[in-house]
C-alpha cells in the first residue's frame, strides 16, 4: 500500500476541525499532517512541512480569508491539493475557487456527497464542485426561486449599503434597487430590510466580500 | 443513569450536519454513551423522552425550525426530571446562560471557544454536576469590545436583530420608545456603524444575537 497522503486541516471552528480530524485519522489513505485555525498558520505550516491535501475554511474570524490563502498557496505551492468548505450557503465562492485553480469545493451543510469521497476523488485526480448550489429555504421561499440580481442586491444589503451605493456597486438604478427589495420581502414574507439582512447573513446565504475579507 | 454497565443514552438535536456528524463519531466506540436519536429539530424529543429511551438530551438553542430548543428544553426538565439536559449554543450571551440555569438544565455549553471539551463536560454531567460557563467571552463588534455593552443595550440589540421597529422592542423590554432610540444611539456611537442594518448584521456575524 502506497504512503499516506498528508492532509492539513484548516478551520477556526473547533467542531469542524474536530470532524475533519476524524475523517482523516479514520481513513488508513490520509494521515494527519496538521490541524489549524487560520490560514496565516497554514502559510507557514506548508514552508515546513509536507502536504498533500488541504481542508480550508473559507470564512475564518481572524486573519485572511481561506479564498485569499487558497490563491497564496496555488502559487507558492502548486502541487498541494486543496478542497475549500463553508457551513455558509453562498455560492458565489465555487467560481473564485475555480478561477485560482482550487479542486475542489465542499459545503458542510448542503453537499450530497460525503468528504471522504470528495477527498478520495480530489486525490485520484478530480476537480470536484456541487453541480447545483445548495438549496436553503429563506424566509417563504428557496433560493432558486430568487433571482441572480435579487442576490446580488440582498448581498450588498447584508453589508449595510444604502440604496444608493447598492446601485453604484450594482450599476443599476435607486430605483431598481428599491424595486428588488420591495419584490424580495414580498416574496420572502420578511417584515423590513433589516430583517432581510440579517436572516440572510445569518443562514449565509449571501456574504458579502466586505465581510469576507474582513 | 449511574447504573454500573449500561450505556447513557444521548438524544442530540441541532440544526448543523457538521455538529450532529462530529458528536456521533466523539461517542462512536465509547461504551458509555449510545447516540439513540440525531435530529436537525426538536418536534419529536417529548416522544423519545416519554418512551424513556433517552437519559441525556443535547439541544441547541438555535434551531431553525420547530418548536424553539430552549422550551423543549424547559419542558423536558419540567416534565423528566431525571433527563440530564445540556443546552448548546454558537452564540455568545450572558442572558441565555441565565435563562438555561432558570429553566433547569443541568448544563450550557458554548460551542466555539468551548467552556469545556464536550466529552468532559458530558461526564460531569452524567456524574451529577451542574456546568455553566463561568464567563461569557467578549467579541469585538465594530470599534467596541461586547463586554463594553451594557446589558440593556444587549437586550435591544437581540430583539432589533429580529426586526422589529423601535415601538415593538420598547414593548418588549417594557420600556419608552425615546429609551429604545437612546439605546440605539448608543450602540451606534460605540460600535461606529452608520445604520441599524449594519449594526444587526454584524452582530448576527459575530454570534452576539440570531435573528
Amino acid at each position: 500500500m502506497p504512503a499516506p497522503y498528508r492532509v492539513l486541516v484548516v478551520d477556526d471552528q473547533n467542531i469542524a476541525r474536530g470532524y475533519f480530524e476524524m475523517h482523516v485519522v479514520a481513513a488508513e489513505q490520509y494521515d494527519l499532517a496538521g490541524s489549524l485555525p487560520s490560514a496565516e498558520m497554514a502559510l507557514d505550516f506548508c514552508e515546513r512541512e509536507p502536504v498533500d491535501l488541504i481542508l480550508m475554511d473559507v470564512m475564518m474570524r481572524h486573519g485572511i480569508d481561506g479564498i485569499t490563502a487558497a490563491e497564496e498557496i496555488k502559487r507558492r505551492f502548486p502541487q498541494i491539493r486543496i478542497i475549500l468548505t463553508t457551513s455558509m450557503a453562498e455560492a458565489s465562492w465555487e467560481s473564485q475557487a475555480r478561477a485560482i485553480g482550487v479542486e475542489s469545493f465542499w459545503y458542510k451543510e448542503y453537499s450530497q456527497e460525503s468528504l471522504l469521497s470528495i477527498m478520495d476523488r480530489t486525490m485520484a485526480g478530480d476537480s470536484v464542485y456541487p453541480s447545483d448550489p445548495p438549496a436553503v429555504s429563506f424566509g417563504r421561499v428557496t433560493r432558486d426561486e430568487l433571482t441572480p440580481r435579487q442576490l446580488d442586491v440582498l448581498r450588498e444589503l447584508t453589508a449595510g449599503s444604502t440604496n444608493e451605493e447598492i446601485a453604484e456597486k450594482l450599476c443599476i438604478s435607486v430605483f431598481t434597487v428599491k424595486r428588488h427589495i420591495q419584490d424580495l420581502l414580498e416574496k420572502t414574507g420578511f417584515d423590513n430590510r433589516l430583517a432581510l439582512a440579517v436572516n440572510a447573513r445569518s443562514l449565509g446565504l449571501v456574504v458579502s466580500e466586505k465581510d469576507r475579507l474582513s | 443513569m449511574g447504573n454500573q454497565g449500561r450505556a447513557v443514552r444521548v438524544m442530540i438535536c441541532d440544526e448543523q450536519i457538521i455538529t450532529r456528524q462530529y458528536f456521533a463519531k466523539l461517542i462512536e466506540g465509547l461504551d458509555r454513551y449510545r447516540l439513540i436519536k440525531s435530529a436537525d429539530n426538536a418536534r419529536y424529543a417529548d416522544g423519545y423522552c416519554a418512551c424513556c429511551y433517552v437519559d441525556m438530551l443535547l439541544m441547541s438553542a438555535e434551531l431553525r425550525s420547530g418548536p424553539s430548543g430552549l422550551d423543549v428544553a424547559a419542558y423536558v426538565k419540567r416534565k423528566y426530571p431525571r433527563i440530564r439536559v445540556v443546552l448548546m449554543s454558537s452564540i455568545l450571551s450572558a442572558a441565555l446562560v441565565q435563562r438555561a440555569r432558570e429553566i433547569g438544565t443541568d448544563a450550557f455549553w458554548y460551542k466555539e471557544p468551548q467552556n469545556l471539551p464536550l466529552l468532559e463536560l458530558l461526564d460531569r454531567v452524567c456524574a451529577g454536576e451542574r456546568c455553566f460557563p463561568k464567563r461569557t467571552p467578549s467579541v469585538m463588534l465594530g470599534m467596541a469590545s461586547s463586554a463594553e455593552l451594557t446589558r440593556r443595550e444587549l437586550d435591544v440589540l437581540e430583539v432589533l436583530a429580529a426586526g422589529r421597529s423601535d415601538m415593538e422592542i420598547a414593548r418588549e423590554l417594557a420600556v419608552e420608545p425615546s429609551t429604545v432610540r437612546t439605546h440605539v444611539k448608543h450602540l451606534l456611537e460605540k460600535t461606529g456603524f452608520v445604520s441599524r442594518t449594519e449594526l444587526a448584521v454584524r452582530a448576527t456575524q459575530c454570534r452576539l444575537v440570531n435573528p
